[in-house]
């Protein structure tokens, strides 16, 4: 087993997805909706926003779902909406559901990341707070969890997408 | 096909004039002008359409010659021209109607209806290897929305809303006397018998129940004429007269 | 699977419908401002509770058809005319249903045949079979609770503001004995002139 796979894709400067599920899936599907963003970019030169990407990706998942090969795929997306001067979060599972959060995770340490964020997270969290307060959910994830993987975090904001240093 | 000289646009319906004419359109507005005449008046209570129907021999059964069409209980229509065209419209206006009120629960407002066989009407104009309706439609009808009112529509998918209006053989004499005879607040039975002079005008022959055929909307005038009750249809609002009320009407 | 309550009340010439936020995966809660209620015109709501993706599909097809409705007719739709569509909808998926209970809830407009309509509500099944209560129409995890709740707080010809915290505290005792509903909730009351919406905070457990 893989255990430092990149699990976050870079959709375009100001987007990026987060992804888990089956594994063939998941690269596939987030493949199609990369080349579908950028499509639109070429088509109409001008990047689509995260709440309408969102809503793109979350009905693709809503047709796949009832499709006859579904994909099972889960997805957090982050973007940073340029013409509104607004981070956004989204999180959409493989049926399709959509949920806009301030805070959100996905996989299997949902319960103990959930719950971190449920302690310290507060609306007007600073982006260094909000950086310290991911790495305390990394770190919490590797004390409780029995399986031992590596994490990637990347930061959003009008300057595009850029690695996070988790250590 | 293309035929050279003046003829070639006569045949491919698709194609322009160089003066910008579809010359199939027209052609088939002369088929409408040469059918039978049909009228109709919308008055403040009600609506009546009227159509001269001509048998043409003795001995042709005329109980199933049929003029005047119910589409659902709130429309009905009246042509000029073609009967088998005609006849293709009423079965997908039906069909229409019966589809709407499979997602609505009621049936379509009469302007809706209207639009929809615009359409069809229209497409015939642009589609490759069809030729247009060759008939004009009345269409009268009650809707709670608009209440009722009274259309035409003609070979190219035109279509109009009439206080009243004629069409086919005797159109334009017709329009004239219902020019005379109009007003904003003529009551259904003034309509009716309007609607039977201006037929008699340009009438050849012995004018009788048989050789006309009438339709009428009317308006519902309380809410519960409007309410179903359980295990009742409600009344229609469009219907077409007996042969016996056309005889009364005649002889007053 | 993803948790929430509907619930709709008829009132003297008014309508209410409220929904609770919560959005859940399984007893996760996931978000609390997932709102289950959407209007489709001045005075016209529907709640869309059960699966949230098809919350969220059958919201974005209603509009879709009540957009082109409102275009080709020229008209608003009425609630009854609506319900009728919302049927047909989830009826085109008879075999293959959306996993949602909607609640219609609305004030039809006064027309000269009728001068004086009565508020309407009415609620359906997963395929479209619709039922017209004259009082209160509920849908969601809490169905059990909000009908207990209902049945015992609602009374004939509430006022607006009566209707208001009927509706309300309805809502909030049924939902805070449902593990899949709660979070808070939002209200709509819809009288002649003005619709009334207010947020409500419940218990966040």
């Amino acid at each position: 087993m893989k255990s430092d796979e990149n699990k976050i894709r870079t959709l375009s400067p100001g987007l990026a997805l987060a992804f888990g599920g089956e594994p063939g899936d998941t690269n596939n599907f987030v493949d199609y909706v990369e080349r579908n963003l950028r499509l639109y970019q070429i088509r109409n030169n001008t990047e689509l926003l995260p709440a309408p990407a969102s809503a793109f990706i979350r009905k693709e998942l809503a047709n796949s779902i009832r499709s006859r090969s579904p994909y099972a795929v889960n997805l957090l997306l982050g973007g940073y909406d340029k013409v509104h001067s607004e981070a956004h979060l989204y999180s959409i599972d493989l049926y399709g559901t959509k949920a806009i959060l301030p805070y959100a995770a996905q996989g299997l340490g949902i319960y103990v990341a959930l719950s971190t964020m449920d302690k310290y997270w507060y609306p007007e969290i600073t982006r260094e707070e909000a950086e310290e307060l991911l790495r305390k959910c990394v770190a919490e994830v590797k004390l409780r969890l029995a399986y031992q993987f590596t994490f990637n975090a990347v930061v959003i904001d009008k300057d595009g997408v850029k690695d996070l240093p988790l250590l | 096909m293309a035929v050279p000289g003046g003829g070639a646009y006569s045949f491919s319906l698709t194609t322009f004039s160089p003066s910008g004419k579809l010359v199939q359109i027209e052609h088939a507005l002369a088929a409408v002008q040469a059918g039978a005449t049909s009228l109709g008046i919308k008055a403040k209570n009600g609506v009546v359409i009227a159509t001269e129907k001509k048998n043409p021999s003795l001995l042709i059964d005329d109980s199933s010659l049929e003029k005047v069409a119910v589409i659902c209980p709130n429309i009905g229509f009246v042509y000029s021209g073609m009967g088998p065209d005609f006849r293709v419209l009423v079965t997908k206006a039906r069909k229409i109607a019966q589809a709407y009120w499979k997602v609505y629960g009621e049936y379509p407002p009469v302007k809706v209806l209207v639009a929809d066989i615009a359409a069809i009407v229209q497409k015939s104009t642009q589609q490759g290897g069809v030729r247009p309706y060759g008939v004009s439609l009345l269409i009268a009808g009650w809707d709670s929305h608009r209440g009722q009112s009274l259309y035409q529509v003609d070979p190219s998918g035109s279509f109009w809303a009439w206080k009243a209006s004629a069409i086919g053989k005797n159109m334009v004499n017709a329009k004239t006397f219902l020019e005379k005879r109009y007003n904003d607040d003529i009551s259904l039975e003034d309509a009716i018998h309007t609607a039977l002079l201006t037929l008699k005008e340009g009438f050849e022959g012995q004018i009788s129940e048989k050789t006309i055929e009438i339709g009428i909307a009317t308006t519902p005038t309380s809410p519960d004429q409007m309410e179903a009750k359980s295990g009742e249809r409600l009344p229609p609002t469009f219907r077409k007269l007996t042969e016996a009320e056309i005889r009364d009407y005649l002889a007053l | 699977m993803n948790g929430g309550s509907v619930v709709a009340m008829i009132g003297k010439d008014c309508v209410a419908i409220a929904s609770d936020l919560r959005l859940g995966s399984q007893a996760v809660g996931l978000a609390s401002n997932f709102e289950k209620v959407f209007p489709v015109n001045d005075k016209l709501f529907i709640g869309l509770s059960g699966l949230a993706t098809d919350t969220y599909t059958l919201r974005e097809s209603l509009r879709f058809r009540v957009n082109m409705y409102r275009m080709k007719e020229e008209r608003e739709i009425t609630p009854e005319t609506f319900t009728h569509l919302v049927s047909s909808t989830l009826y085109e998926k008879r075999f293959g249903p959306y996993f949602i209970e909607p609640v219609v809830a609305g004030l039809p407009d006064a027309t000269p045949l009728n001068p004086n309509p009565k508020p309407f509500i009415s609620t359906m099944d997963t395929i479209g079979c619709i039922t017209t209560p004259k009082d209160f129409a509920v849908a969601g995890t809490a169905t059990d609770k909000l009908y207990g709740v209902a049945e015992g707080l609602w009374e004939p010809d509430l006022e607006p503001e009566d209707l208001f915290e009927t509706i309300s505290q309805t809502i909030l005792n049924a939902m805070d004995r449902d593990a899949l509903s709660g979070w808070g909730a939002v209200v709509h009351v819809i009288s002649k002139d003005k619709v009334v919406t207010r947020y409500l905070r419940g218990r966040m457990d």
